[in-house]
């Protein structure tokens, strides 16, 4: 049902801390494949909700396929970084696509340092099917 | 003065995703949706094969950017779109070309083919070198 979806629009996920740690950064490179010990463009990816826990997501469709990502660049992430964040539901459509009909939505977090520099801000759109 | 010409080509990056590297992707990041590892659950869904996570092939463009970059300038945006499917143990290449460069800043085209030449990810970036490039 898209309207619950409609009407879930400015939901919040739980706030969260994260500290970029060099075990974790070091299995994060392995994965994408990279070497070097730099935090690549897409590592705030690990501190995402993935996929979204949003409750009204429930209500539509019976699976999630990712639409898209854009990440905006502010300050550089080094390890021993601490980055607090918020997912952010912004807001959906719904569409017809040659595979049927489904719910596009939005949701934004920004990473924050601490004391409140913008860090990353990510927007992630998400199909519901 | 760096030496980036203008709609210059990036070399290309391939990588094949085998179901090791989705289980360590979904360790790394957090995301354990079952369409990356569990077949059964991903036939549910009508897919075919386990699927590449779309951040995962975000993270090879953002390779393939960094990489060419090599440490003459950082990105500023990187933005994909997912317009089709990647699975297991097929090749998927990144590629990606300057469209246009002013002052020190690039703006990148990316994109990522799979094994059969369909682009399956679009894509685009800008870069701030740290010197301005030579014209």
């Amino acid at each position: 049902m898209i309207e619950a979806l409609q009407e879930a629009v400015g939901w919040t996920g739980p706030p969260r801390e994260d500290v970029i740690e060099r075990r974790h950064l070091a299995f994060y490179l392995h994965a994408i494949g990279a070497t070097g010990d730099e935090v690549p463009p897409t590592f705030t990816a690990c501190f995402l909700d993935e996929p979204p826990s949003l409750p009204a997501a429930a209500s539509y469709g019976s699976g999630w396929l990712n639409g898209g990502d854009r990440f905006e660049y502010h300050a550089p992430l080094r390890v021993g970084d601490v980055i607090v964040s918020r997912p952010r539901f912004t807001g959906v459509v719904e569409k017809n696509g040659s595979a049927g009909t489904f719910a596009l939505l939005t949701f934004e977090t920004e990473f924050r340092r601490p004391d409140g520099e913008l860090v990353v801000r990510h927007i992630g759109r998400r199909i519901r099917k | 003065m760096t030496d980036i010409p203008p709609l210059a080509d990036i070399p290309p990056l391939t990588e094949t995703t085998t179901l090791r590297r989705l289980v360590e992707y979904a360790g790394a990041s957090g995301d354990f949706y079952g369409m990356h590892y569990d077949l059964d659950f991903a036939r549910s869904l009508g897919h075919p094969e386990l699927a590449v996570h779309g951040l995962l092939k975000a993270a090879y463009l953002g390779r393939l950017v960094t990489e060419w970059l090599d440490g003459r300038g950082r990105l500023a945006v990187l933005e994909v779109s997912y317009r089709g499917m990647d699975f297991r143990d097929r090749a998927h290449t990144c590629r990606g070309r300057v469209v246009s460069a002013a002052a020190n800043r690039a703006e990148l085209e990316l994109w990522g083919e799979d094994d059969t030449g369909r682009r399956t990810t679009l894509g685009r970036a800008e870069v701030i070198y740290d010197e301005e490039p030579s014209p």
